[in-house]
This record gives C-alpha cells, structure tokens and sequence, in this order.
C-alpha cells in the first residue's frame, strides 16, 4: 500500500512529528497497562485502534502465509499483469523454470507470457497459441476463466499440464493468475482406467459390479447383451433383479465366503434375463478393494455357458447311452491300445469270462479263447493289427461256467490323425444259438431230403412184386421191403443178418450159403433158385439175384438182391414133369397131403390143451404170487366192497379169503373201515395214489399193529376209476427196532462223550502227577527233619494232606478215563465185600442199615483196589441219597445177560456175568438226571460235598473190566445200581498184594536214575543218595545211555521215567540192556502209554511206580526191586 | 441431580492478532477440558463487527465475556494462566 500523502508545511511537520511522538508515547503506555496482551483498544465511540505490535505480526504473518501457501502448492504459479507480464511465480514455478531452463535467472520473472505462447514452436505450438488466445480473454474480461489439458513432453518422459487461468479481481482488468499443475500421473491413471474400460467394454463375458450397497454400479456392452438390460436401464438397481427367487441366497453375503487372500470365487448358476428367460451362467466374483484394502464392492465376470452346458449334457447323455447299449447288449465291448493287449479293465469281458484284470490282461484274454481257436485268432488280430484294419473273427470263448460260446468278434480301429492306431474298439457278439440253428437248419434239411428219398424208395421198393434186400460188404442183410415181411410173416430182426436162413428150405440151404459166401468174398454177381418157406407154412420157388455196387474207389459199398416169385413157373415145370411121371405119383402126393393135414390137425388139438393148461398154471402162479407177497393186498369196488385180497390179508382178520372176498369192508373191519375208506374215496376221488404212509391196523385179536400203505386206484379201459388197490406192510417190528437203535445210538453217545473228557483228563493227570510228586515229596522229606519247629510242621503236614488229596483226585480223574495202570487178578466178589464190611459201615451214618446178601457167584478178573472203589462209590452215593437214614442193600448174583440186554446196553456182549448190586431206599432220580450221572463233574449234591467224579469213576472202572452198569431208579422210592462183571474161570490169587514196608531201608546201589522233569529229578536224588545209594542222574534217554558208557563201575538199578521227549524210559532199558544184562529196571509214571502197558494192563515182568511218588513207596520199591532175584 | 450448566462464552478478537488467536485456542483447550459438552462460544472480530464491540462495551482485545452461568464476567488477555482464569469464571469449586 502506498501512503498517500500531499506536500505539507514545515509547521506541519512539526505538528505531525509531534503527534507521531504522543502516538507512540500512548501506544507504549497502552502496552504498559495491558501488559502485552491485548491486541486493540477501542474508544466509546466503537473506534478500535489495532496496537502497532498487532498491526505488524497480522501484516508479516499475512504475507508469510500467502507465500508458504503459494511455494507449498504443487502447482507451477504465475502472477501475470494486465499486459501479461509474469510479476510474480511461486516455487513450483521456480523449479520448474530451473529445470526447463526456461526464462533466465528470474525464473520468467518480466518476461511477457503471451508472446511466449504466441512465439512457441514445435510439436505443440497450437496447443501453446490456444493458450495465449485464452489468457487474453480472461485478462479482458471476456471470459471467467480458461483451463486447459497439454501435452508437453519432455525427451525422457510423457507429461501432462493442466492449465488454469482466472483474473485477479473479478470487477476490474488487474492481471491474471496463471497455474500450471502436472496432471501427467492422472492422466496415466484415467489412460489406464481408458484401456481397462476398452476391454471391459469389448469383453465377450458380461462384467458388471456392484457397491456395498448392493446396487449395481457398472455394467458393459456384454452384459447388455447377456441380459437385455442397457447400462442406464440396469446401474443404480438391485442386483437381485438378476437373480432367480429361489437362488437369492447366493446373492446374499455374496463376500462373506471370502478366505483372506482368495480372490476370486467362481460357481456356476442361473441368473434371468430383461424378458424373463433363464440362463446358464458361469459367474467369478471377485472383491473390489481401494487402495487401503477396504472391500467397497465387487465385480462379477458372467459367461452364458447355456451351450456349454447343452453340450455336457449331450455328451453324458451320450455317455449314459453308451453304456446302457454296453449293459444292455449281451455282446462283449472292449478297447485296446493299438497293441491289441488289455490294459485297463475290460467288465464286459470280465463279466463273460470270469477271467479277473490280473488274468486276462495284455495277452491274458487269448487263455480264454478255445486252444483250438487261439493260434488262427492270434494270427488274424496280429494281421488286423498289422494293416489297421477291421478285425473280424469267429471263434470259441469259455463262458464263465466253463462252456465255450461261438463268438463273433468283430473290431473296429480308432487312427489317429497320423494314421497310427490310437484304440481298438471291439464287440463278441455270441453267436452260439444262431449257429446252432443253423446247424439245425441244416440237419434238418438234410434229414428231411434223406427222408424223402428214403420214403420215395421204400414205397417204391414196397409196391413192386418183388422182394428186395440189401446186405452189407460183409454179407450180412440189413434190409428188406414190404414184400419179404408180408411173405415170411417174420420181422426185421428176425431175418436181419443170417436169419433169413431160417425161411430157406432146408435143401436149398447148402447151396444158398455157399453161393452167397462166394458173391460177397469174391464180389461176384449171386444167382440162384430156392424155396423159401411162407408165412402159411408153404414153400415157393424164388430166383434170387444180387450184384454189388461199388464205391467210387470200386470197393463194394453194398449188395442190392431181389427175389423173384417164380412158383408158378416151377409148378407148370413140375406138374409137366409129373404128368409125365404117371399116377402113382400122384396117388402118392394125395396120401402124403392127407397124412400132413391129419398131423396138421392132431397138432391145433394138442395145441389149444398146451394153451389151456398154460393159462390154467399162469392163473395158479398168479395165485400163489399174490399170497407170498409179503404185504396185504386188498382190491376193492368204489361200494367198499372188497372183491379180492391175498391170504395175508385173510391171516390177519382171522377168516378165510373166501370169507372175506365179496363182503362189505365194514363187515370186516368193523372198528376201522370208515378210517380206511375215508382215504380210500380220496384216492378214487382225485384219481392219484397215495404212497407209503404210515398208520395202524388191529387185527383179529385186537393187537393194534404199524403199517405202511399205499393206495392206488384201478381204472378199467376208459381210465375210469372202478376201484381201489391197497397194500399194507406191515413194519410193527421195524418201529421196535428203530426204537431199540435210538436207544442204544443214546449209549453209543455216551460212550463217546466219556471216551473224549477221559482223554483231557488222562493228559491233565499226567502233568498233575509230576507236580505233585514233587510238592508230596518236599513236603515229606521236610517233615522227616528234626529241626522243624511245631507251627512249620503243621503246615508242612497240610501242604503233605492235601497234596495228597489232589493225586486221590487225579487217580479218580484217571480211573473213570481208563488210563490208569490196572493190575488185574482173579477175585471173589464174596470175599471182596464182606472185607469191605466194616469199612463201609463206617462211612454210613446210624440210622442206615446196611444189608449184604450173597449168592453163589463165579469169579471176575478185575483190580481188586477197583472193585473196592466202586463198591465203595456206591455205598456213598447211596447213603447221600437217604439224608434222613434207610437201607442200604448189597448183593451178588450170576446173571446171564441176553441178546435184548445187550442191544439196549451199548456194548456188553452176551454172556454170563456176576453181577454186584448196590440199592439204597433213598430219593430216587428222574430221568433227566439219571441220563445225566455218569458225566464227570456232574453232582446233585452240595457245592464242595462231591466232586461229581464218584459215579464217573464207577463208570470208567467197571468199562475197563469188560463190565456194564444198569441203574433202576424210581423219584422217592429208590434207586439201584446193578453192575455186572463178566464171569471168568480161574483161581484165587492167594498171595494178595506185597507187604508194605514199615520200615524204611536204604542200600549201597548205584541207580541210574533217568527222569526230565527236574523238580522229581531233584527229589528223586536226594531221597535215594540220603538212603546210601549212589545216584547217576540223566534228564533224557541219550544222557542216560552216555552216564552208562562213562560209569566204569556197575549199576544196579535203571529208575526210569516212561514218557519222555526223544527216548522213553523202555527204549532206555532197551538199549542199555545187552551193554548191562544184570542191571534191574524200575518204571516210574503217572500216565502211561503203550510202551510198557497194553491196553491198560502191565505187561508181564515189568516193575512200576505210579507217580505222583512219595519217599516212602519209592524207597520201599527201589528196595523190594533190588532184593528181588 | 439438577443438569450441570452450560456455559455461553463470547470472545472479542481483533482480526487474526497474536494474543486473540492466544485465548482463542486457550479458552478451546480450556472447554475441551473442563467443560466438555456444556459449553458455547461465539468468536467477535472487533474489526468486522464494531458496533457488537461497541454493545458490549468492549474497549480491549482479546476480552472474554462469560454470558451464562451468571454472574457475568469479563477477562482481557490471552488467557494463559488457566487457574487464574477457572477460578475468575467460578470453576475451580465445581471441579472438586
């Protein structure tokens, strides 16, 4: 701002300075009052004095702003004056003139803009004279402003400016503020989002987007297209418009779908036209984002896939239709690589064959083909393969059942555009039905020409007057026609071959077969007359010819002869030959026919008796037949009448036939007739018979019986029903018997079951016996230690009882299995049981009686400890069947047990027996129960009172002894049990069983001693060696025999186990023996098996110890052995 | 409890001098902290509105007139020491 002030007076200048002076004094004073913080003052006239300091600082800072403002803009600005004169530019200007080098060191300041416009020459000179013609309009007020967008390239790079003019003052002309702004990176952006709009635009798929909104914000030709709708029908609508009702949903959250970092989604869908029409669509979606990331839409690429879709749904249409045809066709479809070889599942093949992938792939398929058939298909695939060409083929394919189908093969190349085979595609057809009709055809064809002609010749052959025959090349005959028949009155198979012989005369014979031989060997032609004898007896003349005819090669095929009637001729011959003869002749001739036709007539007589009497004998054997049939017969009328029957019949009504025949079957039958007949008009009603059932018949003393019937009705000619014939056998016996074989098939069971469970045990006992041998032993040996103080003791005595306990158990175990070792003698029961007395006694309570009756009895061969165990079983089970006390009965007997016994028994043998009876009065038992008591481990008594091996045991004993058991029992009255023992011969064994030792006795021996178990090994050693004996221990068979080679000194005594791995003790003793004759030997065993026992019994000689073992009876036996000579 | 009261604040200026602009932002700060929500201001440029000046009888800049709660009070400066001026508008006891 300029002052404007006039030329003043010096006075005035005084008076100013003066004023100036009391101006600045007031300012300072003011600043003193408002310490510094107040800006203006005003007086009460509202005149405000801004302070100096305020006027200053606005002025500066106002300046200051306006310049920090102008450099800061990005904008290249130039102050122009009304001339156009740049007077002032601001820093972008600045910098930008330094870097174009542009106006001089004043950066244009001076320079005047519109000549520099005007003066511009180059690629964009126009542009820049544009330029000025705007400036000077805005600078003479003609226009409000002028803008601009040029090019203005630098060599390195493309710009663009925009260039803005607006005046400085709108009222009055005062110049102009030019600005030039780079625009070259919006421009860039606005090319690219050009060239993207272009592509948008000329894109074939619809692309459209939509706001967040979900409004649809941009739209492209395509899609106008697509969907009908034009860019300003469609943008600022819903995008819902688009979507069918029922897929809305997938419109909804179209986003929310989104993982982080997916970009693009694609499905395909349907989506609706302007004109309401559906169509396919594949749509990708894709999130728009700004340049912070922030979803602010989304694009949408749509492709009409209508085609594409028609398309797939042809080609799985077709693909459906193809292999429907593949299912539905019973041929065989297969492919193949150019190779001919399978290489990927061929079902068709699979399904027909049976082959599996794994056996017909490559060349597998060819084992498939009939081996007759392989080599040709073989060569003609290899052929077809060879020159690409159809493959066709017949041959024979094994069905999966195993038959061979014909099969027509047939297949096609696929080439590839190189002419090289890409696939085979080929189809079996099965062919086998058509060429079996063919051949059907065919056949019949054949068959109805070869009938024809053979028709046409046999009427021929019949009609002529002639007999005709045929022979084969080796002379035998196999034809004749009509005439021959009719002649001879004979049959085909009777004149066939040689027979024809026997209608020959019998002078003509000779010569008829010799000239025959001589035709048919030599193969010349055959003539000749002879007789042949008629079917009413008479014989006439016959000219026989035959020639042969010859095959191709000239060998003789067949003869053809005929046989010509020429009787009359030789008649008129012979009566000539007669008449010529002279009456005698004939005189003889009448006698002759006389006598012949007396004979003839003696003969019909003789006959027609021979007939008679054949038929009278036939009627007998019927007769007779009827009555040995061993079944009644009946034949009754549709009355119930009966008209015959056979004498069986008349046995068991207890009448005569005749009494019976021609009666009413309710007069016979009076009880059971009705029954009878009801199944009689059943038959004769439905006209079927009615076989082998089952039903009962009394006879005439009441006895009902089993019967077996069968039923069948009569017809007579018509094939009406005119009666009815029955047959009953009688099969009462066999019902008994099969009742008698169930029985004894339930005992066999029995046996069976017994025989199994013995055989577990006996395998059981064995190991138990070993182990216990050890625990009785140890618990024995300790026991005999004089340092065992009292409470040890008692428990060492129980380990010892109940160890014991558990080799009775296992003894009982093998007994009822039958494996123990029997040592049987012949006994007396009768002196057996009295012995038992007392003891038995003891076992049953006071209020039991115990009664034994004794009768005369044979002897047993048994092992009297056995019997005693029986006897003993027994008594107990009697007394714990009489809880509230009773009698108990013991008796013996001889009984002699019969066939039905046996039958019923299992398997007794017939024979006599001593039977040993034991009855109580106790509960009895019922059936079930009793089935039930031979079963180990069965018990009705208390848990912990019997073992439930009491009565197996009996069982398993009296089995061994060749015995049987029979129990009768009744519920609350008793029950008893009978054994029988079979009856021996013999004596007594007196001598009884060897004394036990009391004592016990050692020696100075040595004992080979030969056992696998360690435990009894161990045991067994330190008994004897405490004994004195010297002990040599083996823990098999093959250590024994080398101990017996290293011991140099002898060895009394070999103390063998029996069963053992390798070697068993008796091919120990075996071997040992011819080194050591002298040497005794003792088997030890808790099981045996046939090694030193036959069937259950020791054999002869043999020394034993039945484990499990206790020091004591070791010893004792050890002893007893060595002592014995 | 009865509503806290607003507070209407008129402050006189002259143009865009230092100190007005001073207590302009200072009395911003001040509201912002102890008034929040309860409080007017209304800006007067002496040079511009001379005759509102004149109304008020306002012969200094930056002066601010509290208008409500009453009592009125008026304070020149630049508003600088805030307890001086909280306790000039009253504020200091309704803060505790």
């Amino acid at each position: 701002m300029t002052p404007n002030y006039s030329p003043a007076s010096n006075g005035a200048r005084d008076e100013i300075s003066e004023l100036i002076e009391t101006l600045n004094t007031t300012e300072q004073r003011l600043e003193e009052l408002t310490g510094g913080e107040v800006d203006a003052v005003s007086d009460s006239q509202g005149h405000t004095f801004l302070l100096r300091r305020a006027q200053e600082q606005s002025r500066h800072a106002e300046a200051k702003k306006q310049a920090a403002i102008l450099n800061a803009l990005p904008a290249h600005i130039a102050l122009l004056n009304q001339e156009g004169v740049i007077v002032s530019v601001n820093e972008a200007w600045r910098q930008f003139a330094t870097a174009n080098r542009l106006q001089g060191p004043d950066y244009g300041l001076g320079v005047n803009y519109l000549e520099v416009c005007d003066r511009a020459r180059g690629a964009f000179s126009a542009e820049a004279r544009e330029v000025g013609v705007g400036i000077r309009a805005v600078l003479d007020g003609t226009r409000k402003s002028y803008t601009i967008e040029y090019p203005c390239h630098s060599p390195t790079e493309q710009r663009w400016f925009l260039l803005t003019v607006t005046p400085l003052a709108e009222d009055r002309p005062s110049g102009a503020v030019v600005m030039h702004l780079n625009i070259t990176e919006r421009r860039c952006a606005d090319d690219k989002i050009k060239r993207l709009a272009a592509i948008v635009d000329s894109s074939a798929d619809a692309i459209i987007s939509k706001s967040t909104d979900g409004l649809i914000s941009s739209w492209n030709p395509a899609a106008e297209t697509l969907f009908g709708y034009s860019a300003a029908e469609i943008v600022g609508r819903p995008m819902k418009v688009l979507i069918p009702p029922e897929l809305s949903f997938e419109e909804v959250n179209v986003l929310a779908g989104f993982a982080p970092g997916e970009l693009v989604r694609n499905l395909e869908s349907i989506r609706v036209r302007k004109n309401g029409d559906r169509v396919d669509v594949s749509i990708t979606i894709s999130p728009i984002k700004n340049p912070e990331g922030d979803v602010v839409g989304v694009s949408k690429i749509i492709r009409d896939i209508t085609e594409r879709k028609q398309r797939e749904a042809e080609v799985r249409f077709n693909a459906q239709r193809y292999r429907l045809l593949v299912e539905a066709t019973t041929a065989i479809v297969w492919d193949t690589p150019a190779s001919g070889e399978f290489e990927v599942e061929q079902p068709g093949w699979s399904a027909f064959t049976g082959q599996n992938f794994k056996e017909y792939r490559g060349w597998g398929w060819l084992k498939a083909i009939h081996p007759d058939d392989q080599r040709e298909t073989a060569k003609v695939w290899s052929a077809a393969i060879e020159s690409r060409s159809t493959y066709e083929v017949e041959h024979r394919v094994r069905a999966r059942d195993g038959t061979y189908r014909n099969m027509m093969v047939r297949a096609v190349p696929i080439l590839a555009d190189d002419g090289s085979i890409r696939q085979w595609i080929g189809i079996h057809t099965d062919i086998t039905e058509q060429r079996r009709i063919e051949q059907e055809l065919k056949e019949a064809k054949v068959a109805a020409v070869v009938r024809e002609n053979t028709q046409r010749y046999n009427f021929l052959a019949d009609s002529v007057p002639l007999i005709i025959w045929t022979a084969r090349p080796d002379g035998n005959l196999d034809y004749y026609n009509k005439a021959w028949f009719e002649y001879t009155g004979l049959t085909l198979e009777q004149t066939k071959d040689w027979g024809w012989g026997a209608v020959v005369h019998p002078d003509d014979l000779k010569l008829c077969v010799e000239r025959w031989t001589r035709s048919f060997t030599t193969g010349k032609p055959y003539e000749i007359e002879y007789r042949f004898k008629r079917v009413n007896g008479d014989y006439r003349w016959f000219l026989g010819r035959a020639t042969a005819r010859r095959g191709d090669n000239g060998e003789i095929v067949q003869w053809v002869g005929t046989g010509t009637d020429i009787d009359g001729h030789k008649r008129a011959e012979a009566a000539l030959r007669r008449t010529q003869t002279g009456l005698e002749s004939k005189v003889a001739d009448r006698t002759t026919e006389l006598s012949k036709s007396n004979a003839a007539l003696r003969e019909e007589n003789a006959e027609r008796k021979r007939a008679e009497t054949a038929l009278q004998r036939q009627q007998d054997e019927l007769r007779v037949l009827f009555d040995m049939i061993p079944a009644m017969i009946w034949f009754k009328d549709t009355e119930n009448r009966i008209l015959r029957v056979n004498k069986r019949v008349a046995e068991s009504a207890g009448k005569s036939v005749e009494e019976i025949e021609g009666k009413p079957s309710v007069e016979i039958y009076p009880n059971d007739a009705a029954r009878f007949y009801a199944d009689d008009l059943e038959v004769m009603q439905s006209g079927v018979p009615k076989l082998e059932y089952v039903e009962t018949l009394r006879n005439n003393t009441g006895d009902e019986h089993w019967v077996q019937t069968d039923k069948v009705p009569v017809r007579d000619a018509e094939g009406k029903v005119v009666g009815i014939v029955v047959m009953a056998q009688d099969i009462t016996e066999r019902k008994r018997t099969e009742a008698a074989l169930h029985s004894s098939e339930i005992q066999l069971r029995q046996s069976a079951k017994m025989e199994a469970i013995g055989q577990l045990a006996g395998g059981i006992a064995h190991d138990f016996n070993n182990l216990l041998t050890v625990i009785i032993g140890r618990a024995q040996l300790l026991e005999s230690r004089k340092d065992m103080t009292a409470p040890i003791l008692r428990s060492v005595n129980l380990i010892h009882k109940t160890g014991l306990r558990a080799a009775v158990l296992t003894r009982q175990l093998l007994q009822f299995s039958r494996q123990q070792v029997l040592q049987p003698q012949i006994i007396d029961l009768n002196i057996l049981v009295p012995e038992m007395q007392e003891m038995l006694r003891s076992l049953i309570s006071e209020d039991i009686d115990l009664v034994i009756k004794l009768s005369k009895i044979g002897k047993i061969n048994a092992d009297p400890g056995q019997v005693q165990q029986v006897v003993m079983n027994l008594v107990v089970n009697a007394r714990d069947a009489m809880p509230k006390g009773g009698k108990i009965t013991i008796e013996t007997s001889n009984i002699h047990l019969d066939e039905e016994y046996c039958a019923n028994n299992g398997d007794s043998t017939v024979g006599p027996y001593v039977m040993l009876a034991v009855a109580d009065t106790g509960c009895g038992m019922d059936e079930k129960i009793r089935a039930r008591i031979f079963d180990p481990f069965f018990t009705t008594k208390e848990q912990g009172k019997g073992t439930g091996l009491g009565l197996s045991t009996v069982y398993g004993i009296v089995k061994q002894a060749g015995g049987s058991i029979y129990v009768y029992s009744e519920v609350s009255h008793g029950t008893v049990f009978k054994v029988y023992f079979p009856e021996v011969a013999g004596k007594v064994h007196s001598g009884g069983s060897s004394a036990v030792h009391s004592s016990i006795v050692g020696g100075g021996e040595t004992i080979l001693l030969v056992e696998d178990e360690e435990g009894i090994r161990e045991l067994l050693s330190e008994i004897l060696t405490s004994l004195g004996y010297t002990v040599l221990m083996a823990m098999d068979g093959e250590q024994a025999i080398r101990c017996s080679e290293d011991h140099k000194g002898k060895i009394q005594l070999l103390l063998t186990d029996v069963v053992m791995p390798k070697l068993n003790g008796k091919e120990v003793a075996l071997r040992l023996h011819p080194v050591r004759p002298e040497m005794k030997v003792l088997y030890m065993s808790g099981y045996t098996n046939h090694s030193i026992v036959s069937r259950g019994v020791l054999d002869a000689g043999i020394e034993f110890l039945e484990k499990p073992l206790s020091p004591t009876s070791v010893a004792a036996k050890v002893r007893e052995v060595l002592d014995r000579q | 409890m009865s509503q806290p009261a607003q507070f209407k604040f008129r402050l006189y200026v002259a143009d865009d001098a230092q100190n007005g602009a001073q207590a302009k932002s200072n009395l911003i700060a001040l509201c912002r902290t102890y008034l929040p929500d309860r409080h007017e201001i209304e800006f007067v440029d002496v040079l511009l509105e001379p005759k509102r000046a004149l109304a008020d009888d306002i012969f200094m800049t930056p002066t601010l007139i509290k208008l409500s709660p009453l009592p009125t009070r008026r304070i020149v400066g630049t508003l600088s020491q805030i307890e001086t001026v909280l306790r000039a508008l009253g504020l200091e006891i309704a803060e505790q």
